[in-house]
Protein backbone atom coordinates (compact mmCIF):
# COMPACT_ATOMS: atom_id res chain seq x y z
CA UNK A 1 0.00 0.00 0.00
CA UNK A 2 1.52 3.27 -1.06
CA UNK A 3 -1.20 5.50 1.60
CA UNK A 4 0.77 5.98 5.11
CA UNK A 5 -1.28 3.93 7.49
CA UNK A 6 -4.08 6.21 8.85
CA UNK A 7 -2.76 5.00 12.14
CA UNK A 8 0.57 6.04 12.05
CA UNK A 9 -0.70 9.97 11.59
CA UNK A 10 -2.97 9.38 14.37
CA UNK A 11 0.06 7.93 16.45
CA UNK A 12 2.13 11.62 15.68
CA UNK A 13 -1.13 13.62 17.01
CA UNK A 14 -0.71 10.83 20.19
CA UNK A 15 3.12 11.32 20.75
CA UNK A 16 2.08 15.21 20.86
CA UNK A 17 -0.11 15.18 23.45
CA UNK A 18 1.77 13.26 25.42
CA UNK A 19 3.49 15.64 27.50
CA UNK A 20 -0.23 17.32 28.51
CA UNK A 21 -1.26 13.88 29.64
CA UNK A 22 1.48 13.53 31.93
CA UNK A 23 0.91 16.74 33.14
CA UNK A 24 -2.90 16.16 33.84
CA UNK A 25 -1.72 12.97 35.62
CA UNK A 26 0.87 14.36 37.66
CA UNK A 27 -2.52 16.69 39.07
CA UNK A 28 -4.21 13.52 39.82
CA UNK A 29 -1.13 11.15 41.00
CA UNK A 30 1.33 13.55 42.62
CA UNK A 31 4.12 10.92 42.50
CA UNK A 32 5.93 11.50 39.40
CA UNK A 33 6.53 7.55 39.09
CA UNK A 34 3.02 6.70 39.40
CA UNK A 35 1.70 9.45 37.33
CA UNK A 36 3.27 8.05 34.40
CA UNK A 37 2.43 4.79 35.07
CA UNK A 38 -0.91 6.04 34.97
CA UNK A 39 -0.02 7.58 31.72
CA UNK A 40 1.42 4.76 30.06
CA UNK A 41 -1.88 2.77 30.91
CA UNK A 42 -4.06 5.28 29.34
CA UNK A 43 -1.65 5.19 26.06
CA UNK A 44 -2.28 1.81 25.66
CA UNK A 45 -5.62 1.59 26.06
CA UNK A 46 -5.76 4.24 23.75
CA UNK A 47 -3.92 2.27 21.09
CA UNK A 48 -6.07 -0.34 21.75
CA UNK A 49 -9.52 1.59 21.01
CA UNK A 50 -7.73 3.54 18.41
CA UNK A 51 -10.93 2.23 16.08
CA UNK A 52 -13.29 4.13 18.80
CA UNK A 53 -11.72 7.53 18.04
CA UNK A 54 -13.95 9.45 16.22
CA UNK A 55 -11.54 10.99 13.35
CA UNK A 56 -11.85 15.23 13.73
CA UNK A 57 -12.80 14.85 17.08
CA UNK A 58 -10.73 16.13 20.17
CA UNK A 59 -7.65 13.79 20.42
CA UNK A 60 -6.80 15.45 23.14
CA UNK A 61 -9.69 15.71 25.37
CA UNK A 62 -10.80 11.43 24.25
CA UNK A 63 -7.11 10.93 25.60
CA UNK A 64 -7.59 12.81 28.87
CA UNK A 65 -10.67 11.07 29.04
CA UNK A 66 -9.03 7.64 29.19
CA UNK A 67 -6.92 8.42 31.72
CA UNK A 68 -8.90 9.87 33.83
CA UNK A 69 -10.89 6.80 33.61
CA UNK A 70 -8.17 4.68 34.14
CA UNK A 71 -7.43 7.09 37.32
CA UNK A 72 -10.61 6.46 38.66
CA UNK A 73 -11.50 2.85 38.27
CA UNK A 74 -7.56 2.28 39.89
CA UNK A 75 -8.54 4.52 42.48
CA UNK A 76 -12.22 2.82 43.41
CA UNK A 77 -9.99 -0.50 43.25
CA UNK A 78 -7.30 1.01 45.65
CA UNK A 79 -9.98 2.11 47.85
CA UNK A 80 -11.79 -1.38 48.44
CA UNK A 81 -8.48 -2.71 49.25
CA UNK A 82 -7.50 0.04 51.29
CA UNK A 83 -9.58 1.93 53.53
CA UNK A 84 -7.20 4.87 53.72
CA UNK A 85 -9.10 8.09 53.47
CA UNK A 86 -5.90 10.62 53.76
CA UNK A 87 -3.61 8.71 52.26
CA UNK A 88 -4.21 10.02 48.78
CA UNK A 89 -2.87 12.61 46.88
CA UNK A 90 -1.77 15.21 49.39
CA UNK A 91 -0.05 12.33 51.11
CA UNK A 92 2.35 11.37 48.56
CA UNK A 93 3.41 14.90 48.30
CA UNK A 94 7.29 15.00 49.61
CA UNK A 95 8.29 12.52 47.08
CA UNK A 96 8.05 15.18 44.91
CA UNK A 97 11.50 15.19 42.88
CA UNK A 98 13.55 18.62 43.49
CA UNK A 99 12.11 21.29 41.74
CA UNK A 100 13.46 24.84 40.81
CA UNK A 101 10.12 26.46 42.81
CA UNK A 102 10.02 29.08 44.54
CA UNK A 103 8.22 28.80 48.40
CA UNK A 104 5.42 30.40 47.11
CA UNK A 105 4.74 27.84 44.65
CA UNK A 106 5.40 25.01 46.69
CA UNK A 107 2.63 26.62 49.04
CA UNK A 108 0.20 26.64 46.13
CA UNK A 109 1.34 22.82 44.99
CA UNK A 110 0.18 22.10 49.40
CA UNK A 111 -2.63 23.79 48.90
CA UNK A 112 -3.60 22.61 45.83
CA UNK A 113 -3.07 19.32 46.84
CA UNK A 114 -5.48 19.59 49.68
CA UNK A 115 -8.38 19.73 47.77
CA UNK A 116 -10.99 17.35 46.75
CA UNK A 117 -9.95 15.34 43.13
CA UNK A 118 -12.76 16.84 41.71
CA UNK A 119 -11.71 20.44 42.05
CA UNK A 120 -8.37 19.95 41.60
CA UNK A 121 -9.12 18.18 38.36
CA UNK A 122 -11.52 21.26 37.07
CA UNK A 123 -9.11 23.93 38.07
CA UNK A 124 -6.26 22.05 36.17
CA UNK A 125 -8.23 21.19 33.30
CA UNK A 126 -10.14 24.77 32.92
CA UNK A 127 -6.79 26.76 34.42
CA UNK A 128 -3.95 25.06 33.13
CA UNK A 129 -4.55 22.87 30.28
CA UNK A 130 -6.94 25.19 28.60
CA UNK A 131 -9.83 23.02 28.27
CA UNK A 132 -13.40 24.44 27.12
CA UNK A 133 -16.10 24.03 30.22
CA UNK A 134 -17.82 22.18 27.56
CA UNK A 135 -14.73 19.69 27.00
CA UNK A 136 -13.96 19.31 30.67
CA UNK A 137 -17.84 18.57 31.43
CA UNK A 138 -17.27 15.92 28.73
CA UNK A 139 -13.62 14.87 30.15
CA UNK A 140 -15.33 14.37 33.56
CA UNK A 141 -18.91 13.08 32.88
CA UNK A 142 -20.43 15.85 34.69
CA UNK A 143 -23.21 19.21 33.53
CA UNK A 144 -20.97 22.13 32.16
CA UNK A 145 -23.02 23.79 35.43
CA UNK A 146 -20.88 21.60 37.88
CA UNK A 147 -18.23 21.92 35.99
CA UNK A 148 -17.94 25.45 37.09
CA UNK A 149 -19.56 25.39 40.31
CA UNK A 150 -16.22 23.08 40.95
CA UNK A 151 -14.08 25.53 39.11
CA UNK A 152 -15.55 28.28 41.75
CA UNK A 153 -15.45 26.42 44.88
CA UNK A 154 -12.14 25.35 44.05
CA UNK A 155 -10.96 28.41 43.60
CA UNK A 156 -12.26 30.09 46.90
CA UNK A 157 -10.75 27.01 48.77
CA UNK A 158 -7.77 27.53 47.57
CA UNK A 159 -8.10 31.54 48.43
CA UNK A 160 -8.90 30.69 51.56
CA UNK A 161 -6.29 28.28 52.15
CA UNK A 162 -3.57 30.67 50.81
CA UNK A 163 -4.95 33.70 52.41
CA UNK A 164 -5.16 35.68 49.29
CA UNK A 165 -6.59 39.13 48.95
CA UNK A 166 -9.85 38.24 47.94
CA UNK A 167 -9.82 42.03 46.28
CA UNK A 168 -6.69 41.36 43.77
CA UNK A 169 -8.28 37.90 42.93
CA UNK A 170 -11.99 38.26 43.02
CA UNK A 171 -11.86 40.99 40.76
CA UNK A 172 -10.85 38.41 38.04
CA UNK A 173 -13.58 36.09 38.79
CA UNK A 174 -15.73 38.16 38.93
CA UNK A 175 -14.94 39.13 35.12
CA UNK A 176 -14.45 35.08 34.72
CA UNK A 177 -18.36 34.93 35.75
CA UNK A 178 -19.79 37.61 33.60
CA UNK A 179 -18.01 35.92 30.41
CA UNK A 180 -19.09 32.34 31.74
CA UNK A 181 -22.89 33.82 32.16
CA UNK A 182 -22.55 35.05 28.66
CA UNK A 183 -21.88 31.79 27.11
CA UNK A 184 -24.12 29.74 29.27
CA UNK A 185 -26.75 31.86 27.74
CA UNK A 186 -25.05 30.78 24.32
CA UNK A 187 -25.35 27.26 25.47
CA UNK A 188 -29.19 26.92 26.56
CA UNK A 189 -30.13 28.78 23.12
CA UNK A 190 -28.76 25.15 21.27
CA UNK B 1 0.51 38.16 54.06
CA UNK B 2 2.30 38.42 50.65
CA UNK B 3 2.48 41.51 48.47
CA UNK B 4 1.61 41.31 44.88
CA UNK B 5 5.31 42.88 44.24
CA UNK B 6 6.35 39.39 46.01
CA UNK B 7 4.43 37.06 44.43
CA UNK B 8 5.49 38.87 40.86
CA UNK B 9 9.45 37.58 42.17
CA UNK B 10 9.15 34.00 41.35
CA UNK B 11 10.04 32.74 38.16
CA UNK B 12 7.48 32.62 35.20
CA UNK B 13 8.48 28.97 34.31
CA UNK B 14 7.94 27.81 30.42
CA UNK B 15 4.66 28.69 29.60
CA UNK B 16 3.35 27.50 26.50
CA UNK B 17 3.10 29.92 23.33
CA UNK B 18 -0.20 31.60 22.99
CA UNK B 19 -0.64 32.29 26.87
CA UNK B 20 -0.13 35.50 28.49
CA UNK B 21 3.13 35.60 30.44
CA UNK B 22 2.42 38.07 33.23
CA UNK B 23 -0.27 40.74 34.00
CA UNK B 24 0.53 44.04 35.50
CA UNK B 25 0.94 43.63 38.77
CA UNK B 26 -2.28 43.67 41.12
CA UNK B 27 -4.96 42.06 39.07
CA UNK B 28 -3.31 39.37 38.12
CA UNK B 29 -4.93 36.49 38.27
CA UNK B 30 -2.63 34.88 40.89
CA UNK B 31 -4.39 31.22 41.15
CA UNK B 32 -4.69 31.11 37.70
CA UNK B 33 -0.87 31.97 36.78
CA UNK B 34 0.05 29.37 39.72
CA UNK B 35 -2.22 26.31 38.33
CA UNK B 36 0.16 26.83 34.57
CA UNK B 37 3.03 26.81 36.40
CA UNK B 38 2.38 23.84 38.26
CA UNK B 39 1.11 22.07 34.86
CA UNK B 40 3.34 23.89 32.63
CA UNK B 41 6.56 22.49 35.06
CA UNK B 42 5.34 18.90 33.84
CA UNK B 43 4.09 19.34 30.29
CA UNK B 44 7.74 21.06 29.61
CA UNK B 45 9.50 18.13 30.87
CA UNK B 46 11.32 15.71 28.30
CA UNK B 47 8.79 12.09 27.69
CA UNK B 48 10.03 9.37 28.68
CA UNK B 49 11.20 7.10 25.76
CA UNK B 50 8.92 4.29 26.97
CA UNK B 51 6.11 5.93 25.93
CA UNK B 52 7.71 6.43 22.38
CA UNK B 53 8.49 3.28 22.00
CA UNK B 54 4.67 1.47 23.31
CA UNK B 55 4.38 3.72 19.79
CA UNK B 56 7.08 2.20 17.90
CA UNK B 57 6.56 -1.45 18.50
CA UNK B 58 2.89 -1.13 17.64
CA UNK B 59 3.46 0.73 14.67
CA UNK B 60 6.03 -2.19 13.68
CA UNK B 61 3.20 -4.70 14.74
CA UNK B 62 0.89 -3.06 12.44
CA UNK B 63 3.26 -2.80 9.41
CA UNK B 64 4.45 -6.19 10.12
CA UNK B 65 0.69 -8.11 9.52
Amino acid sequence: MSTRDPHSALHDQIVEVIPNLRAFARSLVSNPAQADDLVQGALMRALSNLDKFEEGTNLRAWMFTILRNLFYSELRKRKREVEDADGGYAATLSTQPNQIASLELKDFRKALAKLPEEQREALILIGASGFSYEDAANICGCAIGTMKSRVNRGRNRLADLLQIDPASDLAGDQAMASMLENKQALLAGC
Amino acid sequence: MMSNEEREKSPAGGAAPGRARKAPAGKEDWIGANLRKVYDEALNEPVPDRFLSILKEIEKKERGS
